[in-house]
C-alpha cells in the first residue's frame, strides 16, 4: 500500500509543502501568498479542462451522470493542493464544463432535459462541500504540523537547557533555539544579586548586543515584571522584552528582535515565546541553586574540617597540657618528694611535651603542604639512608620492637625529597608503634614492581578496621575515633600528600596473617650514571699526622 | 662526667629558652654569658673569648647565617646553631657558613650536653694534631700510618674515594658535614651538584663498616643536611 500512499501524497503535495517549512512561523496560515493563489486558479482551470478532455472521449460510452465523478476528482485534487478558493473556482468551472460539453445540446448553456438542472445543483453542492472539506483538511494538516514543530522545538530547547551548567551556556542555547524558532535576533540579559541587568560578559558577535536604550527598557521590564512588545504592550520598534520569571526571582530579561515585525503578535507565537522564556528562567534558577548547593557543600566540608580540627586540638592538646601543668606544679610546689618521684614526674613531663611537639609538627606539615608552600627538593637518594634516619629518629617510640629491614641491594637511586620521605617513614612507623604491642615486630621491605619501587611497612597489630582502608587517609580521620591513642589523624593524610607530590601512591591493606600493611610506590625514573668519577688528584691522601 | 672549665656565649632572643640553657649548662659547671641580640652576642664573643657559641638562627636584629660569616672572619671557636625543624635549607646555610653543628628545637638537655661535650673536647684536644695515628669507632680501627682499615680485626678493603671520604669524616668526627663540604673535600670544587655520588659512596662505606647498614650507628645521615661520624 506504500506506493499508493506515496502516490497520493505526491499528487496532493501536502507532505512536500510541509517538509519545506523549517521555521515554526506559519507564513501562509492567514492568507497564502498571491503568487501561489494565482497558480492555484490556473491549476483549477487546467484540472477542469483535463477532466473535460477525458470526459469527451468517454461521452459516447457512459452516461453523463457517471462523468460527473471525473469532475469531482479534479475538484478534490485542486482543493487539497491549493486550498479553498481554487477549490471553489474548480467547483463552478466543473459544473459549467459539464453543462457545456456533456449535457445535450452540446456547446451551449441551454439544457434539453430540465432534470439536469437538479444534477447541476447537486453537483455544485457536492463539489463545494468536497472542496471545503479537503481544503480544511489541508489547513488542519498544516496546523498540526506547526503544533508538532513547536512542541519538538520546545522539547529540544528544554532538553538542551537541562544540560546547561552555566548562565553562559543557557544564553548560548537559548539564543540559538530562539533565533531558529522565531526568525529573530535574541539576547539574554541576566540580573545580578541587586536586580541590575548586565550585558553578557562573553559575546562572540558584538552586533548582537542590545543598545543602551534597549537595556533601559529591559531593566524596566525586569523591575515591573511586565512583558513589553507583545500585542497588549507594543513597543515602537517591535522589540519584545520578556522578563525571565522563575518561581523565586526574576532572573533576567529575554530580548527578541523579530526580522518581520508583527509576526510575533500571533497569539500562538506569543504563547510559545512566553513558554520559552519560562523554560530559560527555570534553567537559570536551576543553575543558580546548583551553585548555591555547591557553595554550601564546600562550606560544610570546611566546617567539618574545622570542627574535627578543633575537637582534635581540644582533646590532643589539652590532654598533654593538663598533665604538663599538673606535673610541673607538683615539681614546683617545693613539697618534699623523693628523688624517685621527681624523676618519674620529670619523665612524664618530657613524654607529654614530646607528644605535643609531634602534634604541632604534624599540624605545621599539613598546613604547609596544603598551602602549597612546600617545594619538593628532589634529589637522587638512597632509600636505605632515609629508612635509617627515620628509624633513628623514632628509636624512642620503637623502643623494644624488632624492625626487620629488607631492601634489595639492586635498588637504584630514587628521585625524592629526603626530608619529606623521612616524614612518610616516621609517620608510618609511628603508627605501627602506636597500634601494636611493644614486643611485636615491624617489617620494612621494598621491591621493584613495574616502573615503580614498592615499599611495604607491615605490623602485627589489629590491622585497619574493615572498610576503613581508604577513609583513614582523609584528614583528621582515625581508625578508631574513640581511641585513647594520641594523634589527630593527620599522619596518613600527610603521607598521601607527600607521595602524590612525588607521583607515587599509598594505600593500606590487612595482612592475611593479621596486622596492617601500608604500601607506597615511588616512580623509578632514570637515575644518573651511578659511577662517580675518580677524584682529580692521586689517591694518596694527605691527612695530618 | 668531669666538669668542663668552659665558657659559653649564648645568643638567643627567647628568655625561657635562655633560662633553660643557662640552667642546664651551669649545672654542668659551664660559665654562661647571655646575649639577646646578634650585636650583643658579637660583642660578648669579642670581649669574653668563650670556648663555644650557642646561636639561635632566628634573631631579631640580624640574620644568624650572616653572624656566623662575620664571626668566622676572626674566630675559630665551635658554633652550635639552634634551629626549627623543617628548615633544612637554613641549617645547611649555617653549616656551610662555618657553623659546626646544629640542634633542632625542641631538644633535651642530654642531647644538648652530648653535642657540647663533643665540640669542647674537639677544641681542647686540638683535633688537627691527633696524638695517635689510630682512630676507633665501633669495631672499626683506622690506621692512618699504614692506610689500613680493619673491622673486628679483619682488614676492610676501601677504594681510594671511600678511604678519602672516611678520613674526611674522621677529621671532622662529631661534626656535621654538609653534602657540599664533603663533595669539595673528596672530589674537589666543581662537583658540588653531584650529591648522588656522595650517597652511593656513603652507602658503600656503610656496607663495609656498619654492622647494620640500614641502621647505621656511626656514619649517621642528617637528612636534608649531610653526614656525621659518631664515634
Amino acid at each position: 500500500m506504500n506506493w499508493l500512499q506515496r502516490g497520493f501524497a505526491t499528487l496532493t503535495g501536502v507532505d512536500k509543502s510541509l517538509a519545506g517549512l523549517t521555521s515554526i512561523v506559519p507564513p501562509s496560515l492567514k492568507s497564502g501568498a498571491p503568487r501561489t493563489r494565482w497558480i492555484g486558479f490556473g491549476w483549477a482551470i487546467l484540472a477542469c479542462a483535463f477532466a473535460t478532455v477525458v470526459a469527451l472521449t468517454l461521452r459516447s460510452m457512459l452516461d453523463p451522470a457517471n462523468l460527473v465523478l471525473l469532475y469531482l476528482v479534479a475538484v478534490v485534487l485542486v482543493a487539497v493542493r491549493f486550498g479553498h478558493k481554487p477549490g471553489i473556482l474548480a467547483s463552478f468551472l466543473a459544473v459549467l464544463a459539464f453543462d457545456v460539453f456533456l449535457v445535450p445540446p452540446y456547446h451551449s448553456l441551454t439544457v434539453a432535459d430540465t432534470q439536469y438542472l437538479l444534477t447541476f445543483a447537486i453537483m455544485l453542492m457536492v463539489a463545494l462541500i468536497i472542496s471545503h472539506l479537503t481544503a480544511n483538511l489541508r489547513h488542519q494538516a498544516l496546523i498540526a504540523h506547526y503544533r508538532e514543530r513547536r512542541a519538538s522545538a520546545l522539547f529540544d530547547l528544554s532538553k538542551d537547557l537541562s544540560a546547561a551548567l552555566t548562565n553562559q551556556q543557557i544564553a548560548d542555547i537559548g539564543i540559538l533555539h530562539l533565533e531558529a524558532m522565531f526568525l529573530a535576533k535574541a539576547a539574554l540579559l541576566f540580573s545580578d544579586r541587586h536586580g541590575t541587568l548586565h550585558l553578557p560578559a562573553i559575546q562572540s558577535d558584538p552586533s548582537r548586543l542590545p543598545a543602551d536604550a534597549m537595556l533601559d527598557i529591559a531593566q524596566q521590564a525586569h523591575d515591573q515584571q511586565i512583558t513589553f512588545g507583545l500585542s497588549d504592550t507594543p513597543t515602537a520598534d517591535n522589540v519584545v522584552y520578556l522578563p525571565l520569571r522563575a518561581p523565586m526571582h526574576t532572573r533576567g530579561v529575554l530580548v527578541v528582535v523579530p526580522e518581520n515585525p508583527g509576526q510575533l503578535l500571533l497569539p500562538e507565537q506569543e504563547r510559545l515565546l512566553q513558554t520559552c522564556a519560562a523554560q530559560i528562567a527555570l534553567a537559570v534558577e536551576r543553575v543558580h541553586y546548583v551553585e548555591v548547593a555547591q557553595a554550601a557543600m564546600v562550606a560544610m566540608e570546611s566546617e567539618r574540617l574545622r570542627n574535627s580540627l578543633l575537637s582534635a586540638l581540644s582533646h590532643d592538646i589539652r590532654t598533654p597540657l593538663t598533665t604538663i601543668v599538673g606535673l610541673s606544679s607538683a615539681l614546683a610546689s617545693g613539697r618534699a618528694l623523693t628523688d624517685e618521684t621527681r624523676r618519674e614526674l620529670a619523665e612524664s613531663l618530657q613524654e607529654d611535651a614530646i607528644r605535643l611537639s609531634n602534634l604541632v609538627a604534624n599540624l605545621l606539615d599539613m598546613a604547609k603542604l596544603h598551602a602549597g608552600a612546600v617545594k619538593l627538593n628532589r634529589q637522587w637518594q638512597m632509600l636505605e639512608e632515609v629508612v635509617g634516619s627515620a628509624l633513628s629518629m623514632l628509636s624512642r617510640a620503637l623502643a623494644g620492637r624488632r624492625v626487620d629491614v629488607t631492601l634489595p641491594s639492586s635498588l637504584p637511586l630514587l628521585d625524592f625529597d629526603a626530608v619529606l620521605m623521612e616524614r612518610v617513614f616516621c609517620n608510618l612507623l609511628d603508627n605501627a608503634a602506636k597500634y601494636t604491642d611493644s614486643n611485636s615486630g615491624i617489617r620494612i621491605a621494598a621491591e621493584i614492581a613495574g616502573g615503580d619501587v614498592q615499599v611495604a611497612i607491615e605490623d602485627n597489630g589489629p590491622g585497619v578496621p574493615a572498610g576503613m582502608e581508604e577513609a583513614i587517609f582523609a584528614k583528621f580521620s582515625r581508625g578508631e575515633p574513640e581511641s585513647t591513642r594520641t594523634g589527630v589523624g593527620l599522619g596518613l593524610s600527610i603521607c598521601r600528600t607527600i607521595l602524590e607530590a612525588h607521583g607515587g601512591r599509598i594505600w593500606a591493606e590487612n595482612r592475611s596473617e593479621g596486622g596492617a600493611r601500608f604500601v607506597f610506590t615511588l616512580p623509578l625514573g632514570h637515575p644518573p650514571a651511578d659511577e662517580a668519577p675518580d677524584p682529580p688528584e692521586s689517591p694518596k691522601v694527605d691527612f695530618p699526622l | 662526667m668531669s666538669q668542663l672549665p668552659a665558657h659559653i656565649v649564648l645568643i638567643e632572643d627567647d628568655k625561657q629558652i635562655r633560662r633553660f640553657l643557662r640552667m642546664t649548662l651551669e649545672a654542668e659547671g659551664i660559665a654562661v654569658s647571655e646575649a639577646e641580640t646578634g650585636r650583643q652576642g658579637l660583642t660578648a664573643i669579642g670581649t669574653r673569648c668563650p670556648d663555644l657559641v650557642i646561636l639561635d638562627l632566628g634573631l631579631p636584629d640580624m640574620d644568624g647565617v650572616e653572624l656566623i660569616r662575620q664571626l668566622r672572619t676572626w674566630a675559630v671557636l665551635p658554633i652550635l646553631v639552634l634551629s626549627a625543624r623543617s628548615e633544612e635549607g637554613q641549617k645547611v646555610d649555617a653549616l656551610d657558613a662555618g657553623a659546626d653543628d646544629y640542634l633542632t628545637k625542641p631538644f633535651g638537655s642530654s642531647e644538648l650536653m652530648a653535642r657540647i661535650r663533643v665540640h669542647l673536647r674537639r677544641r681542647f684536644d686540638n683535633p688537627s694534631e691527633p696524638t695517635t695515628p689510630l682512630f676507633h669507632f665501633g669495631a672499626v680501627v683506622v690506621d692512618f700510618l699504614h692506610r689500613r682499615v680493619t673491622r673486628a680485626d679483619e682488614t676492610v678493603h676501601l677504594t681510594p674515594i671511600e678511604y678519602k671520604l672516611l678520613t674526611a669524616l674522621i677529621r671532622n668526627s662529631g661534626k656535621v658535614l654538609t653534602h657540599t663540604q664533603l663533595l669539595r673535600e673528596v672530589w674537589g670544587t666543581g662537583h658540588a651538584d653531584r650529591s648522588h655520588y656522595l650517597r652511593i659512596y656513603m652507602g658503600h662505606l656503610r656496607q663495609k663498616l656498619e654492622a647494620d647498614p640500614a641502621r647505621p650507628a656511626h656514619i649517621v645521615t642528617e637528612t636534608g643536611v649531610g653526614y656525621r661520624l659518631v664515634s
